[in-house]
């Protein structure tokens, strides 16, 4: 081990011991995988359900239970995006971008969550509040144009509409 | 065997060959970018496609497999329009910077871009603005300049399976990296920027030294550990600025380690002395050597008129060639008319496997070392053999280590805890343990099992003999440390053994010849003995010598002591051969001049003091060798492997005292993958890395003594008391530490045995 | 439930989940409860019944009412308000509530459809394994199992002439015998439901509406090929179809269809169910492989073809959901009978999901063969807003745009391919007048460009570079040669890709240029937008000869941008205006530029 080297390690390992993220749960999490072939993208699904989102210590615990590279996990994890790597808000609106919707003037209303909540797509609100992200394609193009927010969808939206749903989400809990 | 055409060349090939291979079997040559001969075909770069008649798609030659009677066409114009693109496309991000880049001169992309005919693009310039990256020690890493070929995460993956970098993101965002953007933090074996085929990734030790057209290339065999990687050493004015590989040449198939590749500055080192240190007179360098060494051969002579021969005595060390060595034993038997000649190479067992039996065994144990610490290539070779065909790999070690990448069956303890584990395998492999029983009929039923042992290790040979007994044609591999370990006992450089192993008469034992003052004068070429654990507690008791001769390239511990020291040439400025661990002869060739005498000058210069004319040039240094040493008789110097007379020198008996010692903590040497012997501790930018000797301790018995990575702790040991710094390191067992054990401080503490329990105070 | 019981089925597909199909549901059992009919009570019990989606979405939430010896009557948009209401009314009283059912266009919607594939999905609870097993499901696994050889089902799938659903359209008893004659005893079956093109739902519908008919496809395809461990791989983004399928497979191995010696013959099939993580590249086999193995869903090349060397080098075959669908079909009607739908070359019918500028928004399934006017304007109801059709988007980001000339082109893959477009998976998507054909190509560009998955030159920086040609002739930086280049550097991207991604990605761009050429020649020589999409080419004034003062525009500008009153030609004050097109979207007359 290197000198230089020796001080990222130090890094890593007293964050560890800092941290307040309990990592146990990836071990119990992980122990029905072993000695499984292809487990990789159940685990990764199954800790972000748990945690919320894969920071660099989950990953690493990940990577020690499964005799894995971190490096390796974190390629396949940054390659999929469902998987995150940062907190996300309470309320994850997801404005459909696929044709169908497009072409019923989603653009519009993506325009109006960055409006509202000064968010662009992939990005949180600072209060941890919301997170827009546009996606490819819900499969609901019957009722273009169309949002989810966390579990419940939204469809035959006019901006206006759009824009009356994201305020109540907004004085909800305050 | 299939039929095919390529460019209306017909060809008849294997029909597991792809159309690349196909190709280059008849002397087409096909462009290739992401292709590597040593890594699973990509096809991302898209250079390769050719038209395939009858198919309306086109196909990339490096994946597609040949098929009777395919007719296939390398170059059209519909190819050309193809292949300038992919250029043109390469050259929207990457940034023109041919004026500043090492890569020049040698770069694919820009020979590509020539090949083609590129000389616009047609799209607008949207280059990347990231910082450079200095985290590695040794490799400079320019992601600006990445065309995502992918093959430096390949090779990491595939062959050293450490996979320190991956792919990151997707699509146009994707770029190479390591997860959360940390330092890079590897083996900095280099593998990854050897593969580079732009200037991402580059040679930090090299970094704007000069400029490939200017250098001369000399292909060589590395001086450093006993590999015996072929290097291609790449000088002008008898500077050594890089050493290269090459993919198609020696038996390291291009893979090189850290101190091979980027530890070779000790040849340019201004350490090395240019003047001669003789306590009698200064006398300054390029003087005539017979006029250096007169006044030391008249003590010489004296000592042996007053005291006999056998008080005259010669230690080789393993940095000398072949026919250094078999000069020196000469020297010594024949003209010194002296038994006494010497090396620190056991004799206890010789080469039975070679590279080729790692690649096609079929069951791997390695036992009681740190293979991939201690032989790079060679542990390379293990990974890559268990990663292509998945056989069964058993590690026995102290600590965990690399290869647990491969494999589960890592057996680790503290070394009592060890040893019993080993003799639990041996005793499932008699029947009498149902402890290992799936692992040993796994080896039982191999056809090729490999044994990878330590043969400088006493208590291991015991065990090795055992299984070599109990498990039907294992094949053995005694790992030795140093360039030309093996060549030096094939000359007979060991005290009553012949060149080729033919018993003769020994002289005295060199610990009791020293200590009691037997042997008066010593010529030492190379060796260190400040730096052996064996020896390096008669170190002072040299100063009893009345003559003490040392040839080495620096000045070493042991050539401060002398009274005549002779600065000397290294492995990069003579010619001659190493036979490395495979027992493999091969030959180094001369690449600089750096002035400075070698120790075969110096072996004639004495023999002409005594009126002997020995051999001086290679060629005739080996026609005496092929005459005198049955064993190197027919060979051709250039990769042959010697058969060795024995295996093993029988008769081991089991040691019950493993480790000996009191305190908390088991301690054991380690393999130091960065640095081979003393030579690359002048190499600085390795030394950077690592200078001092590291104490490694887990994680959890480092929060126990409250000390933290990088800090200094306090070894107690048979009465010596020395502080050290640590290195935390998971892989470690628990209550077990390691320290190298060749510098001056450790050698001292290892000198009272190999497993030792020490205490460790903050 | 009996003969005589009366049923009540709520749409409970994503759209209908989406329109509150489950309150409906509940709002149903409530008020069943509160007149007694719920469970087995009295005379006749009454069961409300979730089922899949019946296809035409945009009239959700649809709930059937089946009352026995009466016409079954479809109510469209059901809210739970409207409930109390049927069940009084209808079920009660059998008066049909005429406001709320469905209007005659509703049926018309059905005339030209064959619901073959499609049938039970609307009838059955996709949660019920005896709903579907009484409806004839797993007969066909029967047939197979007891009266069949591996070799006869590979050749009665041959001969029905079926081709692969996916987009590829290979015919799937000629892949089938690739994967059967691979030395090996560990094959895989995989099922792709990684159905990723925006604008496409078929996939989900199926599974989703009817799950154990993909299970039942997957050990027809298992027995012949002689695979013993299968995978579906579904896209996470399908929650509900995720639901289903778990639970169909946990009843399916309950009920000895899968697992060990499956109906009690030497037969074994384990399936396991795959979640993608969200990456359409991984809709491609060898990506969907690698994304199974557990890594980065990079595509690999062939050949060597995964029915040779497919998953952990295993021979493997790969089948979309919907071709899946259709072996039981093919086994419990026989090949002649499959081959009597569709055209010479395309047998059988394919599902289509219609979306965009359409009235009939939703889930069709038509035989091969029908002509894209028929579609559009028989099933699909048109264009709405008295908008004209300028194009028909077919096969996603890999397909094309075809014109109005090209309107009387059959459904099917050859036809189709020779315009320039694909069948694909089946998304349609219909354009009128107030889509630009530029931003369509650059709206599909972006989206493969952001699924790429970043391996290959061509696909990873080529499609880069042509979007950002289509970016800048969207904002008015177009220059001469643009579509030339984007032309040749189009045709090199196809033909120099690894994957399907990439070799087809060029398509809209290819076939938007080659049908709408002067569009884009608006858009680079006058700075224009005839389509008015392009914001940056719009100047948003309107032209006072065209205004016809209706007042449209006033009412939807967000920012009181527009001045109006009644009587008077609409003027936009550009201050103000932040380009959101509103008023464009909304004005019948075209009249603003």
């Amino acid at each position: 081990m290197g000198n230089e080297a020796l001080k990222d390690k130090t890094k890593l390992i007293s964050d560890s011991d800092a941290e307040k993220v309990d990592v146990k749960q990836v071990d119990v999490i992980c122990e029905p995988f072993k000695g499984l072939s292809g487990s990789t993208i159940p685990i990764l699904q199954k800790v972000q359900d748990h945690y919320g989102y894969l920071s660099r210590d989950i990953v690493e615990r990940i990577a020690e239970n499964m005799n894995k590279s971190a490096h390796q996990i974190y390629g396949v994890l940054t390659f999929y995006s469902q998987f995150h790597t940062s907190p996300r808000g309470k309320y994850v609106i997801r404005v459909c971008r696929g044709t169908a919707c497009h072409v019923k003037g989603s653009l519009r209303i993506s325009q109006i969550v960055a409006e509202e909540f000064n968010i662009s797509n992939g990005e949180t609100s600072e209060d941890l509040k919301f997170t827009l992200e546009e996606v490819s394609c819900i499969g609901a193009c019957g009722m273009a144009p169309v949002i989810m927010v966390n579990d419940k969808t939204y469809g035959n939206l006019t901006p206006e509409e759009a824009r009356k749903i994201l305020i109540g989400y907004a004085k909800k809990d305050v | 065997m299939v039929s095919l055409k390529i460019d209306g060349i017909d060809a008849n090939v294997d029909g597991s060959l792809t159309i690349l291979e196909a190709a280059e079997a008849v002397g087409v040559n096909i462009p290739t970018f992401c292709h590597h001969k040593m890594l699973n075909p990509f096809g991302a770069c898209r250079v390769c496609l050719v038209e395939v008649k009858g198919n309306p798609k086109l196909l990339t030659a490096c994946t597609t497999p040949v098929m009777d009677g395919m007719e296939i066409i390398t170059s059209s114009e519909k190819l050309a329009k193809i292949r300038k693109t992919l250029i043109e496309l390469l050259l929207i991000n990457h940034p023109l910077d041919c004026p500043v880049c090492d890569k020049g001169g040698e770069c694919t992309l820009q020979d590509l871009a020539f090949e083609f005919g590129v000389t616009k693009v047609r799209f607008d310039e949207v280059p990347m603005k990231e910082p450079v990256d200095h985290s590695n020690p040794f490799i400079e890493r320019d992601i600006n300049r990445c065309v995502l070929c992918g093959k430096c995460v390949r090779i990491c993956d595939e062959v050293v399976n450490v996979q320190a970098i991956s792919f990151i993101g997707r699509g146009t965002d994707t770029y190479i990296g390591t997860a959360f953007d940390q330092a890079w933090n590897c083996e900095y074996c280099g593998q990854c920027m050897s593969v580079c085929p732009v200037g991402s990734l580059g040679n930090r030790v090299f970094l704007h030294k000069n400029r490939p057209w200017n250098m001369k290339t000399t292909y060589s065999i590395c001086g450093l550990c006993s590999c015996g990687c072929t290097v291609v050493l790449k000088h002008e004015n008898n500077k050594v600025y890089r050493v290269d590989e090459d993919t198609d040449a020696g038996i390291n198939h291009g893979f090189l380690c850290s101190k091979g590749r980027y530890g070779y500055e000790f040849i340019n080192s201004d350490d090395r002395p240019e003047i001669s240190n003789v306590k009698m007179n200064n006398v300054a360098k390029g003087i005539d050597l017979k006029k250096l060494i007169e006044p030391s051969i008249e003590k010489l002579k004296n000592i042996i008129d007053n005291y006999g021969s056998d008080a005259v005595g010669m230690v080789v060390s393993p940095r000398l060639t072949n026919e250094e060595a078999f000069l020196a034993q000469k020297l010594c038997r024949e003209v010194l008319k002296s038994n006494n000649i010497y090396s620190l190479e056991p004799v206890t067992a010789l080469p039975d496997a070679t590279y080729d039996d790692v690649d096609k065994s079929d069951a791997i144990l390695v036992l009681n070392m740190d293979i991939t610490e201690s032989n790079p290539i060679l542990g390379l070779s293990i990974r890559r053999k268990v990663r292509k065909s998945g056989v069964p790999l058993v590690v026995f070690n102290p600590s965990s280590t690399a290869l647990k990448r491969l494999t589960d069956n890592i057996i680790v303890g503290e070394p009592k805890e060890l040893y019993k584990e080993i003799d639990s395998f041996v005793s499932s492999l008699e029947g009498k343990s149902e402890k290992y029983k799936e692992l040993v009929s796994k080896f039982k039923s191999a056809e090729k099992p490999l044994l990878v042992f330590n043969p400088y290790n006493e208590i291991d040979l015991y065990y090795v003999e055992r299984l070599k007994k109990l498990i039907p044609g294992l094949k053995l591999l005694p790992a030795r440390s140093k360039n030309n370990s093996q060549g030096i006992l094939d000359m007979g450089c060991y005290s009553g053994i012949r060149p080729g192993y033919q018993q003769c008469e020994a002289g005295h034992e060199l610990a009791e010849g020293i200590k009691k003052g037997r042997l008066k004068a010593l010529i030492v070429l190379g060796e260190n003995l400040d730096l052996s654990p064996e020896y390096c507690s008669l170190f002072d008791e040299l100063d009893k010598l009345g003559l003490l001769v040392v040839l080495d390239p620096f000045m070493s511990e042991m050539s401060k002591k002398a009274h005549l020291y002779i600065p000397v040439a290294s492995y990069a400025e003579k010619d001659g051969s190493f036979t490395n661990f495979e027992g493999r002869v091969q030959s180094i060739q001369k690449a600089i001049d750096k002035g400075f005498v070698t120790d075969r000058d110096f072996i004639v210069s004495v023999a002409e003091f005594f009126n002997v004319v020995l051999p001086h040039s290679t060629g005739d240094i080996r026609v005496m060798i092929t005459q005198e040493n049955p064993l190197y008789k027919d060979i051709s110097w250039d990769g042959e492997v010697i058969k060795y007379p024995y295996l093993l020198k029988h008769g081991r008996s089991q040691r019950k005292d493993i480790i000996c010692g009191d305190g908390g903590y088991n301690l054991y040497p380690a393999s130091l993958r960065l640095h081979s012997g003393s030579y690359t501790r002048r190499s600085p930018e390795l030394s950077k890395v690592y200078s001092e000797p590291l104490l490694e301790i887990n994680p959890a018995d480092a929060r126990d003594l409250n000390v933290e990575n990088g800090e200094y702790i306090k070894l107690i040991s048979g009465g010596i008391e020395e502080k050290f710094k640590v290195d935390v390191n998971e892989k470690m067992s628990l209550k077990t530490v390691s320290l190298p054990d060749n510098y001056p401080s450790t050698a001292r503490i290892f000198s009272i045995n190999r497993y030792l329990k020490v205490d460790l105070k903050r | 439930m009996t003969e005589n019981s009366l049923g009540v089925h709520v749409c409970m597909g994503t759209a209908g989940v989406a329109s509150g199909g489950r309150e409906v549901m509940e709002a149903f059992n409530e008020e069943l409860k509160k007149h007694g009919l719920a469970g087995d009570v009295k005379e006749r019990d009454c069961k409300v019944k979730a089922t899949g989606c019946r296809g035409l979405c945009a009239r959700d939430v649809l709930v059937d009412i089946i009352i026995p010896g009466k016409d079954e009557v479809t109510y469209e948009h059901v809210t739970a308000e409207i409930v109390p209401l049927i069940v009084e009314q209808h079920i009660m009283n059998g008066d049909v509530v005429k406001k709320h059912a469905a209007k005659k266009d509703y049926y018309g919607f059905y005339e030209l459809q064959k619901r073959y594939v499609l049938k039970d999905c609307g009838i059955i609870d996709p949660e019920d394994m005896d709903d579907y097993i009484g409806h004839g499901g797993y007969s066909a696994v029967k047939t197979v199992l007891n009266d069949m050889k591996p070799e006869d089902v590979i050749e009665e799938v041959k001969k029905s002439g079926i081709r692969g659903r996916g987009g590829a359209g290979f015919p799937a008893g000629l892949k089938w015998t690739f994967c059967s004659k691979s030395p090996g005893e560990t094959k895989y079956l995989i099922c792709n439901s990684d159905e990723g093109d925006p604008g496409a739902f078929m996939d989900r519908s199926v599974i989703e509406g009817n799950p154990h008919c993909v299970i039942e496809g997957m050990l027809i395809a298992a027995y012949a090929i002689g695979c013993n461990e299968g995978y579906i791989y579904c896209r996470a983004e399908y929650p509900l179809a995720i639901e289903r399928v778990k639970k169909a497979m946990k009843d399916a191995e309950a009920g000895n269809y899968l697992g060990k010696n499956i109906l009690g013959k030497d037969f074994d099939f384990t399936l396991h169910l795959k979640e993608g993580a969200g990456a359409f590249v991984c809709g491609e086999e060898t990506a969907l492989l690698a994304s199974v193995e557990g890594e980065r869903g990079m595509p690999r090349s062939r050949p060597p073809f995964p029915a040779v060397r497919g998953l952990w080098d295993k021979p493997s075959n790969i089948n979309n959901v919907e071709t899946i669908a259709n072996f039981p079909l093919i086994i419990n009607k026989g090949a002649d009978w499959y081959n009597s739908i569709g055209t010479e070359k395309s047998k059988g019918t394919k599902i289509f999901a219609l979306a965009g500028k359409i009235k009939n928004a939703g889930l069709v399934e038509v035989p091969m063969g029908i002509t894209l006017k028929e579609l559009i304007y028989n099933v699909g109801g048109g264009i709405p807003n008295r908008r004209k059709f300028k194009a028909v988007q077919l096969g996603g980001p890999s397909g094309g745009c075809l014109p109005e000339s090209l309107l009387d082109t059959p459904i099917d893959f050859d036809s189709l391919q020779s315009t320039g477009a694909i069948m694909g998976s089946g998304g349609v998507v219909v354009m009128d007048e107030t889509n630009c054909m530029v931003n369509v190509a650059k709206f599909f560009l972006s989206f493969t460009q952001k699924e790429s998955c970043g391996k290959c030159i061509p696909c990873r920086i080529g499609t880069k570079a042509m979007l950002d040609i289509l970016e800048r002739i969207t904002v008015g930086e177009g220059r001469e040669g643009d579509i030339d280049l984007l032309e040749n550097l189009a045709e090199e991207i196809k033909i120099s890709s690894l994957c399907g991604l990439g070799q087809t990605a060029p398509n809209p761009v290819l076939t938007t240029i080659k049908y709408f050429r002067e569009e884009y020649e608006e858009h680079i020589k006058n700075r224009k937008c005839p389509a008015r999409e392009c914001a940056d080419l719009i100047d948003f004034v309107v032209d006072d000869d065209r205004c016809t003062k209706c007042g449209a525009c006033f009412r939807v500008c967000p920012t009181g941008a527009i001045e109006w009153e009644k009587k008077m030609v609409a003027k936009i004050d550009l201050s103000k205006c932040v380009k959101c097109r509103e008023c464009i979207v909304h004005c019948p007359f075209n009249a603003i530029d």
